[in-house]
């Protein structure tokens, strides 16, 4: 019985709505026009947050999900630098000591462990110099912990590896400037002025952020330290074995590392296993500052679109004062006055939130042509939040003038001029 | 007087309709909130990098070695020209070519990554050794907290003395005074006779773990071959620089026994051109947060015409009532373009000083940068407020001031 009559009011109140909109097409047009700035401000900048979320992690892929690094410093060491400098270093013969001391513990966590080292260097062929590049001196189970895909030519192998032949593997974007017309297999590159014979090149990885191995060389381990540094501390790179387990395989990987240290119970770790997980600690706050900055400022232009509705729906009340007096005398109750005018006000929100999000989208699909390595993804989510977003700034902005004609006193309204 | 008039008449029918009216002049007031905060909080926080960014001092430029990649960024795909770097030889020989027009020169040869150790304590990592003269302190903007810098006579000498950094004194001196006590790195030891004043971080590259020493000490020591001298020129004043950059350049190519139809063979660097790179990326920063930081400006003058589109329909008959007892088209126009430039300029006050507030307490609180008053910025808001008042109420009052009298004095 109630609900019948709340449908009929709902009906009657829509209708009325939709007449008043109509009547009145400039000053509806205008009050949505507000929303749709807003809506369309919000939506877009969303959609942007979301991209460059995507994005990063998209470049983040390179370090791996499932790899721990472990170093002397920890990554993001801010004042304390100075005493993670003074550990002693590391050794490339731990790699293998993890492995073994892995191969012997019962459901180990811990696939495979190698050593790498970095250096910048600056790289020449003939005339064209690339000035600082990234250098890495691996193994040939390199490939196994970083998947990237050699496009041509071959990776090094073991027999390279053992007779630390100054053979190179290079990304993508050194291959393309030092040899813009191909043909740059087998050929002789300078690596900090050592000659390198160039064996193969790796697929084009190129994202948003980053490229990947795009601007990288990676020779072989036992070369890198002849020709470059010998003493320089690598880095061990640890592949797990099952991502889900990180935490477990992070506790046995520091139980391994100070066996391999020889660190006495009490004395605290001497290295530090760094994760991608912790470069993403690092960026997300301030990411969330950036996204919330963003929302913010884009959500004031919506704001000021709600006070425009509150604003035009109490010129809606004021004008149709005579009218509300006549409803309540004809026996109107409170409720279905306060549902009318919310009606309107909700009414001419999602109108404009429909109009926003259209318009979105189609800027959206413009910008996607323009930068086509921007991941744009206006998600399913963010549509339906814009449409919720819009109705509560509906009710929300509509709800005082509603209620301030739902208290009018009939005696009073009839008798207004 | 009629500007009087105008005023009392905007203000009383303002005042007719408060709630409607504040509510207007709310939207305003968050619309400029919205630009003045985000625009503060942006010029706090570019100027506290810009000042950041002054490593060197003003008037001075550098001869750099032509692989540094000083744009940052992208590929330098660099053809090469048999570059030979520039020895100290050559830099000595230029120092005196140059003394009638700058004694302030400083020739530089660093290396980094080198640990010290100060008697019994555990050594210290990742310091930068900087071969240098006197001028260091003048070029490269540091100051001798206390002790003396190095002298010409201990370059002269090639004397084994430093003056360290704020860091190295705090990690290692902690109870005693550095000052002739005897630091050894590589092997070598030195006397240190005084210790720069702390200067803190630049780009996350710390400054204080810097020790300077005579640069003949340093060739001594780490030899000199294949090693770039770097030289710091610094010009009396601004106005003197462009052309002490000329007179260097000549001076360097005769110094590298140049050929005068051949390129030169070194690069020079101005500290000016590192900021006015900056600056580009600053204002594209700056446009970005202008525009989206304007939106809501945008929609609250849709606000405002709306507002002022009802107010002229509720007062038709006093339009057509003051059109018949002979008011001009022209003085209802601007009766009512004054009412919407009225809410506007009090929906801009507000906003200004909302704004100011929020933006400096957001750059102050998150980014610790010191505060600023933007008044470039307020100035353009209040153009902004009347440019949009005008914008925005000419429409209705253009409609205000072509109705007809007669059908708006029947009107209902």
């Amino acid at each position: 019985m109630k609900l019948a009559r709340f449908i009929n009011e709902l009906e009657e109140g829509s209708r009325i709505a939709a007449q008043q909109i109509y009547a009145n097409k400039l000053r509806s047009m205008l009050t949505a026009l507000g929303i749709i700035i807003g809506i369309i401000a919000v939506t877009l900048m969303g959609t942007a947050i979301h991209g460059i979320d995507l994005g990063f992690d998209q470049s983040m892929g390179f370090l791996g999900d499932d790899v721990f690094y472990v170093q002397r410093q920890p990554w993001f060491s801010g004042r304390d630098w100075m005493n993670f400098r003074s550990r002693p270093s590391l050794k490339i013969e731990y790699a293998e000591q993890i492995e073994k001391i892995a191969a012997t513990t019962p459901d180990s966590q811990i696939e495979m462990a190698l050593p790498e080292c970095f250096r910048i260097v600056p790289v020449k062929k003939g005339d064209t110099q690339l000035n600082r590049e990234q250098l890495i001196g691996g193994l040939p189970g390199f490939l196994r912990i970083h998947p990237s895909v050699v496009s041509e030519g071959r990776f090094f192998n073991e027999s390279d590896a053992m007779a630390g032949s100054n053979v190179c593997v290079v990304g993508f974007n050194i291959y393309k400037a030092l040899f813009p017309n191909d043909g740059g297999l087998e050929q002789i590159i300078l690596v900090d002025n050592k000659p390198f014979r160039l064996i193969g090149f790796f697929i084009q990885e190129g994202s948003f952020l980053g490229n990947g191995y795009d601007d990288t060389l990676i020779v072989p381990l036992s070369s890198f330290r002849r020709q470059f540094n010998r003493r320089q501390d690598p880095t061990i790179t640890v592949k797990v074995k099952d991502k889900a387990r990180m935490v477990e395989a992070r506790d046995e990987l520091t139980g391994i590392m100070r066996r391999v240290r020889h660190l006495s119970a009490g004395k605290p770790d001497d290295f530090s296993i760094n994760q991608s997980q912790a470069l993403k600690d690092y960026i997300d706050p301030i990411k969330t500052k950036i996204a919330l900055a963003g929302l913010f400022i884009t959500g004031l232009a919506l704001f000021v679109g709600a006070i425009g509705i509150m604003n035009i729906t109490y010129v809606s009340v004021k004008e149709r004062t005579g009218e509300i007096g006549m409803r309540k005398a004809l026996g109107a109750r409170r409720q279905t006055i306060l549902l009318q005018f919310l009606l309107e006000s909700v009414s001419i929100c999602l109108l404009g939130g429909i109009i926003g999000l259209v318009l979105t989208y189609g800027i959206c699909l413009a910008a996607q042509s323009k930068l086509p390595s921007f991941p744009i993804d206006l998600s399913f989510e963010l549509v339906f939040t814009g449409m919720i977003v819009s109705t509560i700034t509906g009710i929300l902005s509509g709800f005082a003038p509603a209620w301030s004609a739902s208290r009018l006193d009939p005696i009073v309204a009839l008798r207004y001029e | 007087m009629i500007i009087r008039e105008i005023f009392i008449m905007a203000t009383r029918s303002l005042g007719v309709n408060k709630l409607r009216s504040w509510l207007t002049i709310l939207g305003v007031t968050i619309g400029i909130f919205s630009v003045i905060g985000v625009m503060t909080t942006v010029t706090a926080i570019r100027s506290s990098i810009e000042s950041g960014l002054n490593v060197l001092g003003s008037n001075t430029f550098q001869f750099v070695p032509p692989t540094s990649d000083l744009s940052g960024g992208g590929k330098t795909v660099k053809k090469i020209r048999g570059r030979r770097p520039i020895t100290y030889s050559e830099a000595r020989r230029f120092i005196q070519l140059m003394e009638d027009v700058t004694e302030v020169i400083t020739p530089r040869l660093s290396t980094s990554n080198v640990q010290a150790t100060y008697s019994k304590q555990k050594p210290l990592f990742g310091l930068q050794i900087v071969g240098t003269n006197p001028y260091f302190v003048t070029t490269n903007q540091f100051i001798i907290a206390y002790g003396r810098n190095l002298t010409s006579e201990d370059v002269e000498a090639g004397k084994r003395v430093a003056v360290i950094g704020h860091s190295i004194e705090e990690e290692i001196f902690r109870n005693e005074t550095p000052i002739g006590k005897t630091i050894k790195f590589d092997g070598q030891p030195y006397q240190i006779v005084g210790v720069f004043a702390p200067k803190g971080n630049f780009v996350g590259i710390n400054q204080d773990n810097t020790i300077a020493i005579p640069i003949t000490a340093f060739l001594e020591k780490y030899g000199g071959r294949g090693r770039y001298v770097g030289i710091a020129v610094q010009a009396p004043s601004q106005e003197t620089l462009d052309e002490v950059i000329d007179r260097a350049t000549q001076v360097m190519r005769r110094v590298r026994a140049l050929s005068p139809g051949e390129e030169n063979d070194f690069d020079i660097f101005q500290n000016d051109r590192l900021i006015s790179a900056f600056d580009k990326v600053g204002n594209v920063v700056a446009t970005g947060a202008f525009i989206i930081s304007a939106i809501a400006l945008l929609a609250a003058g849709v606000g405002i015409m709306n507002i002022m589109l009802v107010s002229v329909t509720e007062r038709t008959k006093e339009i057509g009532i003051r059109k018949s007892v002979g008011a001009k088209k022209q003085s209802i126009m601007i009766q009512f373009l004054f009412e919407a430039i009225l809410l506007c300029l009090v929906g801009g006050a507000l906003g200004i000083v909302l704004g100011i507030l929020g933006g400096d307490g957001a750059a102050t609180f998150w980014f610790k940068v010191p505060i600023i008053f933007p008044w470039a910025w307020a100035t353009f808001s209040v153009v902004i407020c009347t440019v949009i008042g005008l914008t925005f109420g000419l429409y209705p009052a253009y409609r205000a001031a072509s109705l007809n009298p007669i059908e708006a004095l029947n009107f209902e």
